[in-house]
């Protein structure tokens, strides 16, 4: 694993991003970032594989009409709620 | 149970209707094509409707309702083996509203580089940054141990960032695969 900083490896800094850790983790990760430049870059990244995600995929929606070849139309049940 | 909370009111309806999103965004990251993302959701939710009383937690909806679409897509995968080609296609003409040339580029170079990493990378990303899940979430919709969805996260991360730096943005737009949709 790719250590960056005293105490954190890539994928502690990836649970942090993601909301994984409780607070004392949290706490101490925010704080490094605080003293350590490296770290404070290497949540930039993971944070913006996240922001690339959503860039690349967020705007989606559910194509209208009948693209899908599925029998059974479910939507069509939805619209008769 | 979802056919009985659709019926129940409204609320449901629009939690339903918006998890169809949700799922299509996943499962076009997944497979790149949108007819096939869309066939791939209403086989999910249709699953989900026929399934329903094997659902006993309904906090658990979305890691259920996933787990089906990974098993349609699975399904897929085998029927048609020529998907094996998929980490060569061209992302789907499917886009979206961009507001400029350069969003829309940059959108391209996001799913050209998503659609190049390994499978099992892509499910766990996609369900992580695009489902909202959480790693618990991810390990029980792929059945897999949340070790192992940690570990794919951290390759698909490392890819991808190494993928957007080195993609050279005049390769995908010599693809002529680049159309914007009002």
């Amino acid at each position: 694993m790719t250590k960056c900083g005293s105490n954190f490896d890539t994928r502690a800094l990836g649970n942090f991003v993601d909301g994984q850790l409780g607070a004392a983790h949290n706490a101490r990760i925010i704080k490094a970032m605080e003293d350590d430049p490296e770290i404070r870059e290497r949540v930039y990244q993971l944070r913006r594989t996240k922001d690339l995600m959503k860039l690349g995929y967020g705007d989606l929606r559910t194509p209208p009409g009948n693209t899908a070849k599925s029998k059974f139309r479910i939507w069509k049940l939805f619209s008769t709620v | 149970m979802i056919r009985n909370t659709i019926c129940a009111g409204p609320a449901l309806k629009r939690e339903i209707a918006d998890s169809r999103d949700r799922l299509y965004r996943v499962a076009f990251s997944w497979c790149n094509d949108a007819m096939l993302a869309d066939d791939l959701v209403q086989e999910a939710i249709e699953t989900g409707i026929r399934k329903r009383r094997q659902l006993r937690d309904e906090s658990k909806l979305f890691p259920w309702l996933y787990r089906i679409l990974s098993n349609a897509w699975y399904a897929h995968l085998r029927k048609d083996r020529k998907h094996g080609l998929l980490d060569d296609d061209i992302p789907s003409e499917e886009m979206g509203p961009y507001s400029s040339c350069q969003e829309l580029e940059l959108v391209t170079r996001v799913r050209t580089a998503v659609a190049s990493l390994p499978e099992d990378q892509r499910q766990v990303i996609s369900l992580v940054d695009l489902g909202g899940l959480q790693y618990c979430e991810v390990a029980e919709a792929l059945e897999i141990p949340i070790g192992t969805v940690m570990s794919r996260l951290y390759r698909a991360r490392k890819d991808l960032l190494a993928r957007m730096n080195k993609a050279p943005l005049a390769s995908v737009a010599a693809r002529g695969n680049i159309r914007l949709v009002e």
